[in-house]
């Protein structure tokens, strides 16, 4: 009983944080997570760790408590589909629609450690390659976690990361291995990206708009009013005739009126509407 | 039917990798423990389409063999496996023909991953 209050008050803080729900049945999961947290702040038991956070959730136990609850999982080019469609149906309409010279701006919205950043980098730069062209870009990846965001700047990798979704060739080409046995990114694709970090509750405060963003396994976490929350602001940062991504198990099906479907072998992408067509 | 031919002499790399491949119908696995066993699978009646080939190996290690394969008229791809990760190494081997290359240890959706890569063949992964 004194468990179950405990991951209650927690799974409630976590949604009000993050707007990440936690079913009952995934309580589990996050005692797991609680434990990780209590050994991390060399804490007894989740009983200590619960008394702790009636005092308050502040500093570094806010933070590990908003690192843990987020799903990091990820690899290089996850989800192949999806990059086809990006160099197959986004790219040649960037081109067809923008200025000669106009620099392609990327959001990931969850760029957890940067491999889909620096997937989005290579394919960029091997799209110039192949085609003769020269398309200035640039990505930005935010993430809510600053341990995440930590390690996405590093553009280090474990020798399993790097053999995870990441072609040998590409490794090769785009990565130096270290002293340490692992593989750094080299500045030729790091040098396109920058990492911030961005809670998708809180305002966006970005410059200029973006003409694609990905938004892969965000909304799946979320409460039905903070899906809507969300993806109205994204779609405010979308260039209009822009593209908006979304994991493979999401859709935009009652959320939005604002995109047009489109689909490319497989792979599922949103056309944001021109501003006369957008809805109020 | 896909046909493997694995050529490593660690029997644990036999043991993990047909655990997994073995779990589809579709999939007939050899083993062989050197070079030169590969070559003699190669010239039998059994035709292959991919080869799994360790590196350091006796009798024949896995470069030499790659290159007597390749004076054999095979069609199957070939994906190094190694704990050597020096990309100098690597890329000798890419500039040799290999398909891929797979470092050790490594992980079987990696594995199966770069299967499909070189060979086109999604194999169910069931962990």
């Amino acid at each position: 009983m004194q468990l179950e209050r405990i991951l209650l008050f927690f799974a409630k803080y976590i949604e009000s944080a993050l707007g990440i729900v936690y079913a009952e049945h995934n309580y589990f999961q996050l005692q797991n997570r609680l434990e990780e947290i209590a050994k991390l702040l060399s804490i007894e038991s989740i009983e200590e760790l619960f008394t702790l956070a009636e005092s308050g959730i502040t500093g570094p136990f806010k933070q590990l408590l908003l690192d843990l609850a987020t799903n990091n999982e990820t690899s290089f080019f996850r989800d192949p589909k999806v990059f086809k469609a990006i160099e197959n149906v986004v790219l040649p309409s960037f081109l067809q629609n923008e200025p000669q010279g106009s620099q392609f701006r990327i959001w990931s919205g969850a760029s957890s450690t940067g491999q889909e950043a620096l997937s989005l980098a290579m394919l960029i730069s091997e799209f110039n390659l192949k085609g003769q062209k020269n398309i200035p870009f640039s990505i930005l990846g935010t993430d809510i976690s600053e341990r995440i965001l930590l390690r996405a700047k590093k553009a280090d990798y474990s020798q399993l990361e790097v053999q995870r979704g990441l072609p040998t060739p590409y490794l090769l080409k785009y990565f130096q291995k270290n002293d340490q046995d692992r593989w750094t990114a080299n500045a030729t694709l790091t040098s396109h990206i920058q990492f911030n970090k961005q809670n998708l509750l809180a305002p966006l405060a970005f410059a200029q708009k973006f003409h694609l963003i990905l938004l892969r396994n965000v909304l799946i976490y979320q409460a039905l009013p903070s899906k809507i929350e969300i993806l109205k602001r994204v779609t405010e940062m979308l260039a209009p005739g822009g593209f908006l991504i979304l994991g493979s198990g999401e859709s935009l099906l009652g959320l939005s009126s604002d995109y047009n479907q489109t689909a490319y072998e497989g792979a599922v992408i949103y056309l944001k509407k021109e501003s006369r067509q957008t809805a109020a | 039917m896909f046909r493997v031919l694995i050529v490593d002499d660690t029997r644990s790399v036999h043991a993990f990798v047909k655990n997994f491949l073995l779990k589809s119908d579709e999939v007939r696995v050899s083993s062989v423990f050197n070079g030169a066993e590969a070559i003699d699978a190669l010239k039998g009646k059994e035709e292959f389409d991919l080869i799994l080939l360790d590196w350091e190996m006796p009798v024949l290690n896995g470069p030499d063999t790659f290159q007597l394969i390749k004076t054999m008229n095979i069609k199957a791809s070939t994906i190094m496996m190694t704990t050597k990760n020096d990309p100098e190494d690597i890329k000798k081997m890419f500039d040799l023909g290999v398909a891929e290359y797979l470092m050790k240890p490594f992980t079987i959706d990696i594995l199966f991953q770069k299967i499909e890569w070189v060979s086109g063949r999604s194999l169910p992964y069931a962990a």
